[in-house]
């Protein structure tokens, strides 16, 4: 049978639906690349609405309750029409099927839909226990970190020395894997992981636009199941809760038996989830609720002051942090020197993907603000350009360093060295040179008041494991950790 | 033995010791010319072609269609009155002065430590160097191998820029450094070799010499509008910069150390690497054998 030929107007829509995913691409493309990361991550109403409910504040993006509240009228248009990472799937699914001219493919309905819900519900229940790991596998966060990551891994817009790092790259291969395997089995994120796919598709089950089905000139061909890339439509059912409303299906239909209207059940219309049991879904979010008590735990009463872990500068206290951040990466795409870089476990598991500073690929410089304005969620707070002066006497501090004098050149070795001391950004230094006892030579020391923690000093430090390091003591945000400051000198505390 | 033959047959000493690619030694301009001009003057651009004219003029050291690579200290990501990098209009009356006589090709370049392009923008050496019709070269520098047979460095890569400029003209800033005391003319170098440079600061008064012995500029500009005293290489706080008004222009990238370290009240025998030129007869550390004209405006 002919593709296009029933349809009924659906063709011209269809194609203003392709028009549309292109634009949005295009728009989420421009908007990581022209410094505006966190208005993308702001789409999403996953992160927007978990991330507010584990911090305990009512901040939800305008953008991401716009999203859901067409959702909730009108179902999930924004996984077929808007969001970047299905559009990329759609296209990849699209060309998968011409290279591989696989032709007709008998297939059924995924009996593995349901995946996402468990993972909507393991990522639902932590909350409750104030962490919110939603950012790991939302695709808006996915798509920023994936872009981050391959950006540099490829050398595009990037810095001529950029390095890559374990979880960044783990950031990458994510992306690409997730796109490529669209290429064999269509949408195959959005179909079982999405999470945001999940959320969103519970949200379409109040949704009166519907997608009907005239059992009188239904041949049951399936010719709507063959096109559908989500696979959420044959002869029998449609999941009003799976529908991205691509329209492909009413635009292929031979008899012109699918029809998109507003109003009551359509003969094959499931309305429900499709979940094998409900006693799966509980077990999930027990599981995820556990998990997630067990992560809060380990990290915020048990770690302590992880030495590892330099958030960036006007990151707000751990425990509010790990609330809030959405590990987006947006503060990652953003920083114009890359330090920033994704946590593995320096911060316990509730920390995955949050930012920290990596003094080992670049440095944190004094006249830069930039994380600051890029965080969505109020994990990092916009910081003024004043504390960051070489000669404020209230300083931002991320961390203080500290000298392996077994390792230091001059106090070690004998050896004339003063790397540290040059590129300190300080003034007064506090990376100070005194006399080293027994030698002509002076050697590094460092003015625990001066020190903000910048790395500047790690990053240049010629020896291959720098003897000059950089650890989370006396940062702003947490006064507990002030081992070397008194009283005034401990300059503004993280807002 | 007079000053003449000392310049002379520490020329010629030199010559021999380091590959003839990396020497342009200029001729002293004879009668009335100075080894060294200090100019003391409100303006920086005043000053500049007052002192390269009290030396004999730029068309004595530059000429028709010559490619010329001027060296500034761009090395931090600071801003001009902060005395961390070369005046910017001290970069640009040279380029200027060099295109009226007719140069080629002009280039500014340095090896930053900051950040190349953001170095660049923020010490306004950029903006001021382009604005006159010079290249400002920061990113992607290539380096070749060359032999400097010091006493501490035997090998070492160098800016292919220098190796294949026609004329080089040296225009540092004189300031605090914590390892060598004073960063001027001599240590300015760092900037145009490649590498690891944070290796060179083992032995640095050895290394600041050999640089100096095989980086040998036909002109050198001393930048002492403002000087940073204290917390140098990088400084960040007006505290420690003093307003002096000055400019020097030499021969002898020696001489204009000897002259700099003045400024910051030490006598060129405080400095490692001065002595080390004096010994080696690398250039004239003794300011009362040259002919030093100062200058007001």
């Amino acid at each position: 049978m002919e593709r296009g030929k029933g349809g009924g107007g659906y063709a011209a829509w269809r194609s203003a639906r392709i028009g549309i995913q292109l634009l949005f691409l295009a728009g989420a493309l421009a908007l990581l690349y022209l410094g505006q990361s966190r208005f993308l991550v702001g789409l999403s109403p996953l992160l927007g609405l978990l991330q507010a409910l584990a911090a305990g504040f009512g901040l939800v993006l305008v953008s991401g309750a716009v999203v859901l509240a067409v959702t909730l009228v009108a179902g999930r248009w924004f996984c077929g029409w808007v969001c970047p990472v299905g559009t990329l799937q759609q296209c990849f699914g699209w060309l998968g099927e011409r290279v591989a001219s696989r032709g007709e493919r008998a297939r059924e309905i995924s009996k593995r839909l349901g995946w996402k819900y468990l993972v909507l519900a393991g990522t639902l229940v932590p909350v409750v226990f104030g962490v919110s790991w939603a950012g790991w596998l939302d695709p808006l966060a996915v798509l920023t970190r994936g872009v981050e990551a391959l950006d540099g891994l490829l050398g595009i817009d990037r810095r001529e020395d950029w390095v890559p790092s374990g979880m960044l790259v783990a950031d990458g291969l994510l992306l690409l894997l997730l796109v490529a395997a669209s290429a064999r089995w269509t949408r195959l994120w959005c179909r079982h992981i999405c999470p945001l796919g999940a959320g969103l598709g519970a949200a379409a089950l109040a949704s009166r636009v519907r997608i009907l089905r005239d059992p009188d000139s239904c041949t049951r061909c399936n010719e709507c199941l063959r096109v559908c890339q989500h696979g959420c439509i044959d002869g029998k059912q449609w999941f009003s809760a799976e529908c991205n409303y691509c329209l492909n299906c009413l635009v292929a239909c031979p008899t012109r038996a699918l029809t998109l209207a507003t109003g009551a059940h359509g003969g094959a219309l499931v309305d429900r989830l499709p979940m094998r049991s409900r006693r799966s879904f509980l077990a999930s979010a027990l599981a995820g609720g556990a998990l997630g008590a067990a992560m809060v735990r380990r990290t915020v009463e048990v770690r302590g002051f992880p030495p590892d872990l330099i958030r960036p500068p006007g990151a707000v206290p751990e425990e509010h942090f790990l609330r809030r951040c959405h590990r987006c990466g947006a503060c990652m795409r953003e920083c114009p020197f890359d330090v920033i870089r994704p946590v593995l476990a320096e911060g316990g598991l509730a920390a995955t993907f949050t930012p920290k500073l990596d003094f080992s690929v670049s440095y944190c410089r004094l006249n830069c603000d930039r994380c600051g304005q890029a965080c969505p969620s109020g994990a990092i707070q916009p910081f003024s350009l004043d504390v960051r002066k070489p000669d404020t006497k209230a300083p931002l501090r991320v961390g203080l360093a500290y000298i392996d004098v077994s390792r230091c050149l001059p106090w070690a070795y004998d050896k004339g060295c003063v790397t540290c001391n040059e590129f300190c950004p300080t003034s007064p230094k506090a990376v100070k040179l005194v006399p080293v006892p027994g030698s002509d030579l002076n050697g590094p020391r460092v003015d625990p008041v001066q020190c903000i923690g910048c790395g500047a000093c790690e990053f240049v430090c010629p020896l291959p494991l720098p003897a000059i390091i950089v650890t989370s003591a006396n940062e702003s945000r947490h006064p507990d950790n002030h081992v070397t400051l008194r009283g005034s000198e401990g300059g503004v505390y993280g807002p | 033995m007079d000053r003449r033959h000392f310049l002379r047959t520490g020329v010629a000493g030199l010559s021999a010791a380091a590959l003839s690619s990396m020497i342009r030694p200029a001729a002293r301009a004879e009668g009335i010319a100075a080894d060294l001009a200090v100019v003391r003057g409100k303006s920086v651009s005043a000053a500049v072609t007052r002192a390269v004219e009290a030396l004999g003029g730029i068309g004595h050291f530059i000429k028709q269609g010559e490619t010329v690579l001027i060296k500034p200290n761009a090395a931090w990501d600071r801003t001009p009155e902060l005395g961390a990098t070369t005046h910017p209009e001290v970069v640009a009356t040279l380029v200027r002065l060099c295109k009226q006589i007719g140069a080629g090709k002009v280039i500014v370049a340095d090896r930053t430590c900051h950040d190349a392009k953001k170095s660049f923008q923020s010490s306004g050496i950029l903006e001021a160097a382009e604005k006159e019709g010079a290249v400002v070269m920061f990113e992607d520098l290539t380096y070749s191998a060359r032999t400097f047979g010091g006493e501490g460095m035997k090998e070492w890569s160098l800016l292919d820029l220098y190796i294949n400029a026609d004329k080089v003209i040296n225009v540092p800033v004189v300031k605090h450094h914590g390892l060598s005391k004073m960063t001027c003319a001599m240590k300015n170098w760092f900037g145009a070799v490649g590498g690891k440079r944070a290796l060179l600061h083992a032995d640095i008064h050895t290394t600041v010499a050999d640089l100096a012995a095989a980086c040998r500029p036909s002109l050198t500009v001393v930048d002492a509008t403002r000087v940073l005293l204290d917390n140098g290489p990088t400084g960040g706080s007006l505290d420690d910069v003093k307003v002096m008004d000055m400019v020097a222009a030499g021969y002898d990238q020696v001489a204009c150390d000897a002259w700099a370290c003045t400024l910051m009240d030490m006598k060129w025998t405080d400095l490692g690497y001065l002595k080390k030129a004096a010994e080696r007869k690398i250039g004239e550390t003794d300011l009362a054998k040259l002919k030093v004209e100062k200058l007001e405006l």
